[in-house]
């Protein structure tokens, strides 16, 4: 069953068809929340959570057939905009990066090393503008197309490719920068 | 990284740049992005979160059993009575409670006293210009929070433009739309706004 399915029939009254959206959801939006909110695991956790609730409470302003995954995610993004409007974005702790490093077990040496390039990267990510930060999370790491983020962010597509390009460009010269020292 | 990982991020930031050349300046920030760690999610956490959301959807369920499911209320202001009526009667058949003003004033008004759930904004109107609404229900600390969808006949790229990025309204309608479109937009932003679920 495709998402827009599902909540199709949840919109119909099947509640238990909410276990398959989180299950097929719940993990990525954990994610993309961690990472605009620059790296606050614990806000990400409870906004993420608050996603869904919103999704259980609201599935009947969803219109079937159009892409579900574009619609979860702009809750998402007004909820983490709201928080960060209301000025209660914490300083990212630095051990705040995740527990869990892609790829599996590694040699102890090579995981040290790969925490501290994480946390560089997050530090460097958190000094770029909000919606710069916002596009490139969804285009590079929750790999959407230009029009399903154009839909998240309600930009036109010309808007989305700015943002990246922009965003990408500074990202660069912040990590010169930053490997100079 | 493997090959064709490369190339499928190097095809995108071609796409996203319109440039090769750009494309391979920004190809190592992108392949240093995504070796960022993805945070872990306890399963017994999700879990039980997933059974707060189920129980959450079916205690809304009942809710709307017992007591019907609660109108939203719309404000349009429009100064063509023809288009107002028209809207109304969309949105009525749709289950919304709707109410219009042809003017700015009068529609400013109507918002103090409706408090609605959302409010479709045509630009061009006989005393003030819509924008003049818009910036004046910003200022107000009751209506700031209402959203705004822009519902116009003024279809120059650039009042779009201005409306969703610069003044930031929920969504923007070009005139001539269609029911469902309307109505889409709508629920699109009922259903990502927070006082919906106020």
């Amino acid at each position: 069953m495709t998402d827009e399915e599902i909540a199709l029939s949840i919109q119909q009254g099947n509640s238990e068809a909410l276990a398959e959206l989180a299950e097929r959801h719940y993990g990525l939006l954990m994610g993309y929340l961690y990472r605009v909110l620059n790296g606050d695991r614990q806000q990400a956790e409870d906004l993420v959570q608050e996603t869904f609730m919103k999704v259980a409470r609201e599935i009947e302003h969803y219109s079937y057939p159009r892409p579900f995954k574009p619609w979860l995610y702009a809750i998402a993004l007004n909820l983490a905009r709201n928080h960060y409007r209301n000025g209660n974005q914490r300083a990212a702790a630095r051990n705040d990066v995740p527990d869990k490093l892609p790829d599996g077990a590694e040699p102890i040496e090579t995981e040290v090393m790969r925490r501290g390039e994480a946390e560089q990267m997050m530090a460097l990510l958190r000094k770029l503008p909000d919606q710069q930060r916002e596009a490139i999370v969804l285009r590079y790491l929750e790999e959407f197309s230009q029009a399903e983020i154009a839909e998240v962010l309600n930009v036109p597509v010309g808007t989305v490719k700015s943002r990246v390009s922009l965003g990408l460009s500074r990202l660069r010269t912040l990590m010169q920068e930053n490997d100079k020292r | 990284m493997k090959h064709h990982e490369h190339d499928r991020l190097r095809a995108w930031l071609v796409e996203d740049t319109g440039s090769e050349e750009e494309a391979d300046r920004l190809l190592p920030v992108v392949e240093r992005l995504r070796r960022l760690p993805h945070p872990t999610i306890d399963p017994a956490k999700r879990a039980i979160a997933t059974r707060l959301l189920i129980r959450e959807h079916r205690a809304r369920q009942a809710e709307h059993r017992l007591h019907g499911r609660p109108q939203q209320s719309v404000v349009c202001i429009d100064d063509d009575p023809a288009m107002l009526d028209l809207i109304v009667l969309v949105l009525k058949n749709r289950g919304f409670e709707v109410s219009g003003a042809t003017s700015g004033y009068a529609g400013l008004e109507l918002i103090a006293n409706v408090r609605p759930d959302l409010v479709l904004l045509d630009l061009m109107l006989p005393d003030l210009d819509g924008w003049d609404v818009y910036q004046r229900m910003k200022a107000d600390k009751d209506m700031r929070t209402v959203p705004v969808i822009i519902v116009s006949a003024k279809a120059q790229k650039i009042d779009k433009e201005l409306g969703l990025n610069i003044a930031k309204v929920q969504d923007y309608v070009t005139k001539p739309f269609s029911p469902t479109e309307l109505v889409q937009s709508i629920n699109k932003v009922l259903g990502q706004s927070d006082r919906a679920s106020a």
